[in-house]
């Protein structure tokens, strides 16, 4: 981070071609649409190589980006209209009937996710997906720890909840 | 929240517990030993822990993305789409305060070093003060022609 301060393009290079999967995947879970994950992807590092000079070394570079990313996402959110949040932009699935289930099981947890609220969603992503530590999940949201734990507690019990919901329809004869 | 103690923990614990942290790996150390002994105790925390990893390895099969090379392109070229003025590693403006820092010490240094104590055979202070003055007077005498002209012949 500091080449990238001092506008080194080889060290931003280096920085976003380590972190672009995380922030697509973490954009496109939060969207769950494509595109949109894109032009955060792009904004996100967009905003990293313009305003480097902001990072301080006592933050974590990973919850700095992290936090951009999310930022960005908020903003796409509240300019959704209700009729544009779908389903997950899933692919096809297809296959033998285990990985079927197993593909069926996937769409309806990514449903979940989605409908979790914004907060926890994005609590649980970077906790689970990022491998993110409480601290600096709360760093990258701007939130305290405990509201971090808060967002986790709930988002896995309302997700805990509604897989145990989908397996006991499943066994319904 | 409860000791090690795995009678001292509840259900509702436990799964609070399993909700803010997740795997038992993840808990505070103070309690992960008495979260699994309850649960090796507890049919319904086992029950939980089953749901947990369920949970995580549905959510390990959700779809990964992998970057387009047409988005791999776009973020390389940022730099070039928003060039901004390189930074020098060392910025001279403000060089100058730690320069004269260090300038005034090695000053002191010198000056202190001076009029240190001095080993045996060392000369104090008033005799390099001393031949300090000889040695301007002897510069003095040397450039004087320089300053009278050829009058000075000594």
């Amino acid at each position: 981070m500091l080449a990238i301060q001092r506008g080194e393009a080889s060290a931003y290079r280096r920085l976003s071609e380590q972190y672009l999967p995380k922030v697509l995947n973490f954009a496109f879970r939060l969207l769950s649409d494509r595109s949109e994950a894109e032009d955060v992807a792009q904004d996100t590092f967009l905003r990293v190589w313009q305003h480097a000079s902001k990072w301080k070394p006592t933050a974590a570079v990973s919850t700095w980006i992290f936090r951009i990313a999310h930022n960005l996402c908020i903003d796409r959110l509240r300019k959704r209209k209700p009729a544009d949040e779908e389903s997950a932009d899933l692919p096809a699935s297809q296959g033998p009937s285990q990985m079927l289930e197993r593909k069926r099981a996937a769409g309806a947890v990514q449903a979940a996710i989605d409908d979790l609220p914004e907060r926890q969603r994005a609590a649980l992503l970077l906790a689970h997906f990022e491998g993110l530590t409480n601290p600096e999940v709360a760093a990258s949201l701007g939130v305290g720890v405990e509201a971090v734990e808060s967002l986790l507690s709930r988002a896995r019990r309302r997700l805990r909840g509604q897989l145990e919901t989908m397996n006991a329809q499943r066994s319904r004869p | 929240m409860t000791g090690d103690n795995p009678e001292a923990m509840t259900l509702d614990t436990f799964e609070e517990l399993l909700d803010t942290y997740g795997r038992l790996e993840s808990w505070p150390e103070r309690q992960r030993s008495s979260g699994a002994a309850f649960a090796e105790q507890s049919p319904a925390a086992r029950h939980m822990l089953t749901q947990l990893h369920t949970l995580e390895s549905v959510l390990e099969d959700l779809p990964v993305l992998e970057p387009t090379a047409a988005l791999r392109r776009a973020v390389a070229k940022v730099p070039v789409r928003a060039p901004r003025a390189i930074k020098p590693a060392f910025d001279l403006r403000f060089l100058w305060r730690p320069l004269v820092t260090v300038g005034l010490f090695a000053v002191m240094g010198v000056s202190l070093g001076l009029v240190a104590t001095e080993p045996e055979g060392r000369q104090t202070a008033s005799a390099y003060d001393e031949e300090w003055e000889d040695g301007l007077a002897l510069t003095q005498l040397a450039f004087a022609s320089e300053w009278v002209g050829d009058e000075d012949d000594e």
